[in-house]
């Protein structure tokens, strides 16, 4: 009994001998700190961010309030600030992009996973991803003198005459709309839900295909019953990369959105977006009031990327599929 | 070389002194004539010729990367969903070359069980009904056949309250024997079985074997098994494979107590280096 006991008495230290000083000699702590470090960098420059906007747009808050949220007059010579414009273009820009680039890119990434040959899919993959790596003036530019004439010659009149009984396609297009905002936001983005929904479909175990075929599936059943509900978590989220990027987007929406403080049904009609206005209008910000809500509203677009991508993700939750693991 | 099976319906084309095996007059379900695998340039089978009978339970034995699972795959033309690979030669179902039928078709009539369990990542039920459902079959009937399909597959009783759980809470062997179920629940005429049990414990292998004596009454068997002792326990049928070939098939105990080749001789004993 009592040589049990010191038996007992004896193991109990060991754990603690081979404690902090021993792991930290094998490295183990270090590479814990290092990288819990890392993390906590992140995590603080975040809040810094956040910290640092809420401070430079007091004035503003103060100023407007909720209001600011509501208000749809922007009249910086009167001293009124309202950001309802900009919030409305950021959101149907991104909306009408990922409209767009969704079935698009999903729709890609089958082909490019599922059906093309690898070396063809590989070498498409590499030209696709190239896009991604296009800086956005460029696509600002092909906005301009590519796809806006496009648009006016042959997108716009079909529309008109198709869907012209909806308000989203009543009235005049002159070039700069939401429209071509949108459009050219959906094919700065497809190239991200390509790239990461292809990689995440190739991830999918083969025998998740196998078994369906097994059963008597064709390719297709197996592909849309079986594969695309096991990738379906990482194709969400590629699609919050693209969304993510649509929202923030400024140059390419300013060179082809209007810049014009407006909410409009149709999206012939030109419009603003809040990175558009932030990058138009900092420069010539005179007074701190203007210069306070302009940080305002960049606080508005990063709560609003949070909002969306909130939303997104308990709609992904409140969908998922019953029996997913 | 085609090794003439046990069971032979013309026995014409049997060689003379061909292996000694029983004559009966079943007919067989699945053949094979001259049937050659190749992966790129390598050949995988070489002169396949086999008649595997119909309710019976057909093993496959063999080292490592000798062809057995690859043999197996090329009887629902699984082989084909890999690049690179072709074949020539005969499978015949029933008499029917398979290569002429719709691929589809084959595979409803010809289930297969994987090595590692591959529930799907649905519900028990969903998982089982899934067949059902991409084959057309009636709403009316597709809770009855998945109920069914998992008493065949010994699995009923033990889950029949959470039906609607998703399938991953499943243990390994209860998940294998869900995926049993789920290939019976289309009726096939063959099952496939993959090694099925090298992932399980004795226990779980033991009611996979015994669901498997069960199914034979009205469905035709084939596994792969890289275990020797379930091909005696299990089988009627033994073939041996090395090398990509056939070195001999036979009835089991003959395969066993009697082999007529060497190198099965020297595999079943263990001698096998």
């Amino acid at each position: 009994m009592a040589a049990t006991t010191s038996t007992v008495l004896d193991r109990a230290p060991e754990p603690r001998a081979r404690g902090f000083w021993r792991r930290l000699r094998a490295g183990e702590e270090i590479a814990y700190l290092i990288a819990l470090s890392a993390a906590t960098l992140v995590l603080l420059i975040v809040g810094l961010l956040v910290y640092q906007l809420w401070i430079s747009s007091t004035l503003s808050i103060h100023a407007f309030g909720f209001s600011f949220l509501t208000g749809s007059t922007w009249d910086p010579n009167a001293g009124q600030f309202g950001a309802l414009p900009f919030i409305y273009g950021t959101c149907v820009t991104s909306a009408l992009a990922l409209l767009i680039a969704v079935p698009l890119g999903v729709g890609a990434s089958i082909f490019l996973a599922e059906l093309a040959p690898p070396n063809a899919s590989n070498v498409m993959t590499f030209l696709i991803e190239l896009l991604a790596a296009v800086p956005s003036v460029i696509y600002g530019l092909l906005g301009i003198f590519v796809l806006v004439p496009l648009i006016h010659t042959y997108l716009a009149p079909f529309l008109t005459a198709t869907f012209g009984f909806l308000p989203l396609f009543q009235g005049t297009f002159y070039g700069v709309s939401f429209l071509s905002a949108g459009i050219i936001l959906s094919i700065m983005v497809a190239p991200f839900i390509i790239s990461v929904s292809r990689e995440v479909l190739y991830a999918v175990p083969t025998d998740q295909r196998e078994a369906a075929l097994a059963l008597g599936a064709t390719k297709w059943e197996a592909t849309w019953d079986i594969v695309i509900p096991n990738a379906r978590t990482g194709i969400m989220g590629s699609i919050f990369l693209a969304l993510a990027r649509a929202l923030g987007e400024t140059m390419a929406v300013t060179m082809v959105i209007g810049n014009t403080p407006a909410i409009s049904a149709s999206l012939y009609s030109p419009g603003y977006s809040i990175a558009a206005v932030i990058a138009n209008e900092f420069t010539e910000a005179t007074g701190n009031l203007y210069l306070s809500s302009l940080i305002f509203l960049g606080l508005v677009l990063f709560g609003l990327t949070i909002v969306i991508n909130a939303v997104a993700r308990i709609l992904i939750l409140v969908t998922q599929q019953k029996g997913a693991a | 070389m085609a090794i003439q099976p046990p069971h032979v319906e013309d026995t014409s084309a049997m060689p003379a002194g061909g292996i000694n095996a029983p004559q009966t007059s079943v007919i067989p379900k699945l053949r094979t004539r001259d049937l050659n695998f190749y992966y790129g340039s390598f050949q995988a089978l070489h002169n396949i010729g086999i008649d595997i009978a119909s309710r019976k339970i057909t093993a496959f034995i063999g080292p490592s990367g000798c062809g057995k699972s690859t043999f197996l795959r090329t009887m629902n033309r699984m082989n084909e969903t890999v690049r690179g690979t072709r074949y020539d030669g005969q499978i015949l179902l029933d008499g029917e070359d398979i290569r002429k039928m719709d691929v589809t078709g084959v595979r409803r009539r010809v289930g297969m069980v994987f090595q590692k369990s591959n529930p799907f990542p649905k519900t028990i039920f969903e998982n089982v009904a899934y067949g059902l459902r991409i084959n057309g079959a009636k709403k009316a009937t597709i809770a009855e056949t998945v109920q069914r399909s998992l008493e065949r597959a010994a699995l009923w009783t033990e889950i029949k309250d959470k039906l609607h759980k998703p399938a991953s809470a499943l243990s390994g062997g209860q998940q294998q024997r869900l995926c049993i179920a789920r290939a019976l629940a289309v009726e096939p005429e063959v099952l496939l079985l993959d090694e099925p049990c090298s992932a399980l414990d004795p226990v779980a292998t033991l009611k996979i074997e015994e669901l498997l004596f069960q199914i034979k009454e009205t469905t035709t068997i084939v596994i792969v098994t890289h275990n020797m002792q379930q091909a005696a326990r299990l089988a009627d049928h033994t073939g041996f494979f090395l090398m990509g070939k056939l070195i001999e098939f036979n009835d089991t105990r003959a395969i066993f107590q009697n082999p007529k080749k060497k190198e099965t001789e020297d595999y079943v004993t263990g001698r096998f280096g």
